[in-house]
Order: C-alpha cells, then structure tokens, then sequence
C-alpha cells in the first residue's frame, strides 16, 4: 500500500513537473517586436490636434515565474499635427516611452493565448519639423493592455492587442489647459510578432 | 580629421543659432478682431512670430472664427522677440486681401500673465475704406528723426505692445516697418496720431486729421 502510494506520488509529481514544462514552453515570452496603431482618444492635444501615424515597439522578457512575466521594452509613435493653433505651427509630434511591468499569460485554446499586461514608464512627448525641435514633455504613463497571439511555429507568434496609454507628462500652463497637454489618453492598437 | 571636426563645429554652431524652446512650458495668445463697426471678422489669420537675432520662427497661427475670435497655443521659446501679425503680408497668401494688416511688436516674457495675453479686440479697416498718408519731413532743427509712426487705422501698422513704450531697441526692430518709412495706407474719416522720436530722446505726437482724400502731412521737426 506504501508502495503504491509512493508511486502515486511520484507520477503525480512527475507529471505535474512535466505539465509545467510544457505549459512552460508554450507561454514563456522572451521578446515582442509590434507595430502600433497610436490613436490619441478623449480631451487632450494628441486626440484634438494630432492624427496618430504610426509606432513601432519592442520589450523583452527579464524574469518568468510560470504565467507571470517581467518585462522592459521601449515603444515610440509618431503622430501629425493637424490642428496647429493648439498644438503649435509643426508637422509632427512624437511620442515614446520607454517601460517596465508586468504580464500575465493565460492559454485560450490550442495555439491561442490570451496575454493581459500593465507597465510604468517614463514617457517623452516632443515635436520636430524640418529639423528643427521644438522642446520635450517629460513625465510617467500607465499602460493596461491585452492581446491575443497565435501560435505559429515553435516559439513563434503572432498577436493583436489593444494598448489604454495614460501618460502624464509635466505641463506649465494656465489652469484651463494644463489637462489638455498634460493628461494624455491613447488607445493603441498593436500588433507583431513574439517568441 | 580636420574636416570631420570642421564638418561637427559647423554643425554645432549651426544648431546653437536654432531658437531654444521649452516644450512643457504652453503659451496662449488670443483676442479678437472687429471690422469699424465692431463687427467681427472672420477668416482672419493671426499668426506668433519668433525672432532670435539668428533664426526667426512662426510658431503657432490661427483663423479667426464666426465671432471674430483667435486663439493659439504655442511652446515658449527661450531669448527671442515675439511678435503677433494679422493678416500682414508675412501671412502670405493666407491674407484676406477685403481688409488691412497689422503687427504687433516688443511683446515680452513679462508681459505674459498666467501664461497668456489677451490682446483683446483689434480693428482692421477694408482696403476699399483707405486713402493714401504722405508724411514730408520738414527738419526745423539740428535734431534727426530716429523713428516716425502713424498711430490709428494704418495698413501694415507696426503697433508696439506696450503703448507706453516709444523707442528703438536695436536696428533689427526695424525689419518690418523701418523708421524712415513715410507713405502709408489709412483709413478714411479718422483722426491720425504721428509720434516720433528725435535724436535726443523725446517723443513727440501731433494729430493729423484724415477725410475721404489722399493727405499730404509736413512734420516739422
């Protein structure tokens, strides 16, 4: 009885360590290269004086605890300015932020898995216009996110997700517009590849 | 080697001439522009003028809208003269031809109040509503003129923000309206100010009354 008990044991251990192997394999992210839709939303200078262009993202996985990922990336968007009374007399206004945080994995279905995230980061807003620069807004955002990824080939995935930026940037200005250049919403779409 | 470093100094130079801005630091100019009959005026544009003795900017421009009203929001440039023009020729093709320009010189950081100057309204006159302004002068003295100004409804009229204020910085203020500029488009039936500086500092204002004809005016000085 001892002895069967001790099997059982082991084969539940065994595969219990064989099915976090596997779960493992098929939801650790070490790095993510995407594409970004950026899209200024609400009452603020990028939703009201910008059209978003578009960005590009990259983060890389720093720790792992089973489901649980660290990461650090920098992402960067380009917007163009479409409403120069408000958001003053240049072509395009960028916007990067360079984050760390947090994302959790959860499979879905075969090959499909669902990823929620959330990251802190120190945001910069500039503008540029034939070279010529028109001074930076610096300050941290907050990103909640999520996406859907599909297994492709081994590693290799592919996913879509939907980015809620908030950033808040250091804004000296009368009261009436210091929300309207320093609180800013996004709601990014993104899209790229992962293994 | 030595063109490299030739090619980086150049570069360097090159940028430090650029105008310093402040990104996070927002500036608001706004007011209004009436026609005489303080009717506003749409379709107008205004426009924020940067000038650093190097490089020169237009930093924001707006359209004025059904109700006459203008409004720009622009980053502070640091070490610069502003200037706001309306409908001046500096807006180029942007100008309503309909109506008369101005500019508004010697507007400083310390003149910017919670971030913002409400230049409140402004009248500009039809083009079809003006006469021609000669001013002869006529020198009675041994003192020169070192600037002249007609103060009223003036086309291209270079009006300094602080009224109080009535002198010549440097040379370079000159670059829109110089001094010495004597023929000017007014508007009809309006009683004109010419306020000058002589050389030894003084300034002087003599009233010069305008009807629906041309007006030749001799200044004595």
């Amino acid at each position: 009885m001892k002895k069967l008990l001790l099997l059982l044991v082991l084969i539940t251990g065994i595969q219990g360590i064989a099915q976090d192997t596997i779960q493992k394999k098929i939801n650790t992210e070490y790095f993510r290269l995407y594409y970004v839709f950026p899209n200024g939303i609400g009452n603020n200078v990028l939703a009201k004086a910008n059209n978003g262009v578009a960005g590009i993202g990259v983060f890389i996985t720093l720790y792992s605890i089973n489901k649980l990922h660290f990461i650090i990336g920098y992402e960067f968007s380009q917007y163009n300015v479409t409403d120069v009374s408000l958001a003053a007399n240049v072509k395009n206004t960028y916007t990067s932020n360079f984050y760390f945080g947090a994302l959790y994995k959860m499979p879905l279905l075969n090959k499909v898995d669902l990823t929620t995230k959330f990251t802190i980061g120190a945001f910069t807003l500039n503008q540029k216009s034939d070279g010529t620069k028109y001074g930076k807004q610096r300050g941290p955002a907050f990103t909640p996110g999520f996406d859907i990824d599909f297994k492709i080939t081994g590693h290799l995935r592919i996913f879509a997700g939907l980015d809620y930026c908030l950033a808040l940037p250091t804004t000296h200005t009368a009261s009436e517009y210091k929300s309207f250049f320093g609180t800013l919403h996004q709601l990014n779409i993104t899209t790229g590849i992962k293994f | 080697m030595y063109r490299t470093l030739l090619c980086l100094v150049t570069a360097v130079l090159l940028s430090a001439c650029g105008i310093d801005y402040e990104g996070s630091t927002k500036y608001i100019f706004k007011g209004q522009i009436r026609d005489r009959n303080g009717q506003p005026i749409s379709n107008i544009e205004v426009a924020t003028f940067v000038y650093n003795g190097n490089a020169e900017d237009i930093i924001s421009r707006d359209r004025t809208d059904s109700n006459g009203n203008y409004q720009m929001i622009f980053p502070k440039a640091r070490n610069v003269k502003t200037s706001l023009y309306i409908n001046s020729p500096f807006n180029g093709n942007n100008a309503n031809a309909e109506y008369s320009g101005m500019v508004v010189v010697g507007i400083k950081q310390a003149s910017i109040q919670n971030y913002t100057i409400n230049f409140g309204a402004t009248t500009l006159f039809r083009n079809d509503d003006a006469v021609n302004l000669r001013i002869n002068l006529i020198s009675i003295s041994n003192r020169s003129i070192l600037k002249i100004r007609p103060l009223g409804l003036v086309q291209y009229s270079e009006i300094e923000y602080d009224p109080d204020f009535f002198g010549i910085v440097d040379p370079e203020d000159q670059h829109y309206d110089p001094f010495n500029r004597l023929d000017y488009v007014v508007a009809k039936n309006q009683d004109l100010v010419i306020k000058y500086l002589l050389q030894d500092n003084t300034v002087h204002e003599v009233h010069v009354p305008v009807a629906a004809d041309d007006v030749t005016f001799n200044l004595e000085y």
